[in-house]
């Protein structure tokens, strides 16, 4: 356990379609510390939301399989014990939505939603005398729910919070959607919160009000939050550690300084070299697009994008996950288990280049797959 | 330019004319004349309510706009959603009416062509979409798809438009093969690159590029803009770029107008307006970029605290449209609507603050205390 309050060992999930069989997660490993804020970075369809949905316990199954691995929170193991994954998501988990529209109900108010929210999360089951008290607006501590609702949306920075407990989320902008969303899943006040892309559809400026607020809530409370995200930039805004992820597998995790001041694995390497920056945007990218996952390429997932992808190593060897210097673990047959962050670094800045020459780096992989 | 041109001209006359056009005008060149000139343009959209949907007011999406674009350069907007950055790009290639104002296309004003001059306008304007999932018809082969323009406008023979088709996915460096495929066989940044190619397929001078990466991951954004960047330069391609992501804007635009709630609030070349921005709207748009680098992080104007949301364009703010959330507001913001002006040679400014104030400010902190219009003949 120590001190994690999240561990998620060698989870791999897959999907059975009319295409056949989709492995999208391949051994994920992750931990959440406790009152640690991890990032969990990837492009499209990489598996950042399976992931956030197997945690959960929201995953629908079927399509969706997990066949390996454990999710353990506080040391249960939650996909082993149904009954404690009821408990925890209800009382201890709460999830925060990228798009507010699909999340709230167009024909219910702000603070009906929420009070639903207060009144049923964590409970197994509710009496249909209890349902029909609280449709009618007759629930036993209304009050104490509305003056929570207000409080927590006040805190949120709402606008006369009382009154936009009446309406509903057509009248309320696209950030204060977002807000009452976030305050929706901290009303029952969870230890663990999952943001799944909470500001993707928000524009610039009230995108960092809401990493504000998050932040903010996160050191009061001493929350410990998994942030889902495909941008670095709002990664390295909130993250105190940062997993990269490519294909259904974490490549490379770190302290998010260490991450951006010095990224090993060439996934990372690319997809920093591919934002446009203020300083300037070289704008090679990485050449090709993720994988089919009906059929994901054998060993490294990335090797056919890779610039360093040594042949009968890469395209052969399942990798692992390679722990280097103190706290950085990356998933490259570039390194080795134990290596020294300065050699490790030597190595990316030699091999994990991009440019636009393919030919060029063609001759130095081979040269490389012999030493290793 | 005759308007009369029948619509049958051959591709090859077409295509001499467009190179020789690239070959004169290139960035940077003072004395060339603009490509696209707008003045005052505005579009409204009337907001209809009750029974008999009766138009009661309008929402001022696109509100008194002025801008040149001269040829091979990429004029950049960039603002928040419901700026009316969309619309402007829209109505600029002619797909809306315009409410009133004026556009002139290569010294013709364009404003109200109808019919077969408007169709012959189409070839010289062309627009990029943001998604490509949704800008391409899935029924349709992608050979088609890139055909297509040329088919309405009668370019060339059958052969030379097959032909042609396959000189363009090159072009946008796709096999040639994926003619025969359809648009769901492909990736995003792929399906990104047919619409690039289906939108030069005709030839023209200039490209609206709405949000054209914003649907796109990064990585595969990075390549799709170098493309970009390649095409301008190859074809002597003019942009009008919209986006919303300043980072990328900065990278790729000679010039930016920066929208809110239907007009700029500062125009300036890229360069300047990252590094001397005048307008407090712009100013907060920078702060809040996330970037990725320490050192960009030197770039960005310090923190300043970012107020509210974009109010509801149906009732915009009294005087300035930005005074509510403005940090640097003082009384006379909501009762005055302060003009764009020019304060210094291309750099314009919506703002009842004098800028010149704040401008020497910052030229005093400069380290090598040079002013700004010595910056700028640097940089040129």
């Amino acid at each position: 356990m120590s001190g994690n309050i999240l561990e998620v060992d060698d989870l791999t999930v897959s999907f059975d379609t009319y295409e056949g069989r989709h492995h999208v997660l391949d051994g994920v490993d992750l931990t959440v510390g406790e009152g640690e804020t991890v990032a969990l970075v990837g492009e499209t369809g990489c598996g950042k939301s399976v992931t956030a949905r197997s945690i959960m316990g929201t995953l629908p199954r079927p399509p969706g399989d997990i066949t390996a691995g454990q999710i353990r929170y506080r040391g249960t193991d939650l996909l082993t014990d149904a009954d404690a994954h009821e408990r925890v998501k209800g009382d201890e988990m709460s999830m925060i939505f990228q798009d507010p529209m699909t999340y709230l109900s167009p024909v219910y108010p702000v603070g009906s939603m929420m009070a639903d929210v207060a009144t049923y999360s964590g409970g197994k089951s509710a009496s249909w005398w209890e349902v029909l008290k609280n449709l009618l607006g007759r629930r036993d501590n209304r009050e104490e729910i509305r003056e929570r609702s207000a409080e927590l949306l006040e805190r949120m920075r709402i606008p006369d919070p009382e009154g936009t407990l009446d309406r509903y989320p057509v009248e309320l902008s696209g950030g204060m959607r977002q807000r009452v969303i976030v305050a929706m899943a901290l009303i029952n006040d969870p230890e663990f919160l999952i943001a799944d892309e909470p500001t993707t559809a928000l524009d610039v400026t009230v995108q960092n009000q809401i990493l504000d607020l998050l932040r903010e809530r996160v050191e009061e409370r001493n929350l410990s939050m998994l942030y889902i995200t495909h941008n670095l930039g709002v990664a390295r805004e909130i993250a105190d550690r940062i997993c990269i992820m490519y294909a259904g597998e974490i490549v490379e995790v770190g302290r998010t300084e260490e991450i951006f001041d010095a990224p090993l694995h060439p996934y990372t390497r690319g997809l920093l070299d591919s934002i446009p920056k203020l300083t300037g945007f070289d704008g090679t990218g990485i050449d090709g697009q993720i994988p089919d996952y009906t059929d994901p390429p054998s060993g490294c997932r990335f090797h056919p994008r890779c610039p360093a992808a040594m042949e009968g190593t890469c395209d052969v060897e399942p990798v692992e996950d390679y722990q280097i210097g103190d706290d950085r673990t990356v998933a490259c047959h570039l390194y080795e288990d134990g290596m020294e962050f300065e050699d490790a670094a030597a190595i990316a800045a030699d091999e994990a280049t991009y440019s636009d020459d393919e030919e060029d780096t063609v001759p130095a992989e081979a040269g490389t797959g012999g030493n290793q | 330019m005759s308007a009369d041109t029948p619509d049958g001209t051959e591709l090859d006359s077409d295509a001499a004319n467009a190179t020789a056009d690239g070959a004169v005008h290139r960035a940077d060149e003072p004395a060339a004349e603009p490509l696209v000139s707008v003045r005052d343009l505005r579009k409204y959209y009337p907001v209809s309510e009750g029974v008999i949907r009766r138009s009661k007011s309008h929402v001022k999406a696109v509100d008194g706009v002025s801008f040149d674009v001269f040829p091979g350069e990429t004029f950049a907007v960039v603002g928040e959603s419901g700026c009316g950055k969309t619309t402007l790009g829209k109505t600029v290639a002619r797909l809306y009416g315009a409410t009133s104002g004026t556009i002139a296309f290569d010294g013709r004003d364009v404003t109200d062509l109808q019919g077969k001059e408007l169709r012959r306008l189409r070839r010289d304007v062309q627009v990029v979409y943001q998604d490509p999932s949704s800008s391409l018809n899935p029924r349709r082969r992608i050979g088609n798809i890139v055909k297509e323009p040329l088919d309405v406008h009668g370019v060339g023979t059958k052969a030379e438009r097959r032909d042609r088709v396959a000189e363009l996915l090159r072009k946008v460096d796709l096999p040639v093969e994926f003619r025969h495929r359809y648009p769901s066989a492909l990736s995003g940044g792929q399906k990104q690159r047919v619409a690039i190619a289906r939108a030069l397929a005709v030839e023209p001078k200039f490209v609206v590029l709405d949000e054209p990466t914003s649907a796109l991951d990064v990585s595969v954004q990075a390549k799709v803009i170098s493309l970009l960047d390649d095409l301008q330069d190859e074809l002597g391609l003019t942009y009008l770029l919209i986006s919303h992501d300043l980072s990328l804007v900065k990278n790729v635009a000679d010039r930016i107008g920066v929208m809110y709630l239907g007009n700029f609030m500062e125009v300036a070349d890229s360069e300047v307006l990252f590094e001397n921005p005048l307008n407090p709207y712009t100013e907060q748009l920078l702060s809040a970029i996330p970037v990725v680098e320490s050192h960009e992080q030197d770039l960005k104007p310090t923190a300043v605290e970012v107020q509210g949301e974009t109010p509801d364009p149906q009732n915009p703010p009294s005087g300035c449209p930005f005074n509510p959330r403005c940090h640097r507001r003082f009384e006379a913001c909501d009762a005055v609507e302060p003009e764009l002006v020019e304060v210094e040679p291309g750099h314009l400014t919506r703002c009842l603050h004098d800028p010149g104030e704040k401008r020497e400010e910052v030229t005093a902190a400069l380290p090598d205390g040079v002013s700004f219009a010595e910056r700028r003949g640097r940089r040129d």
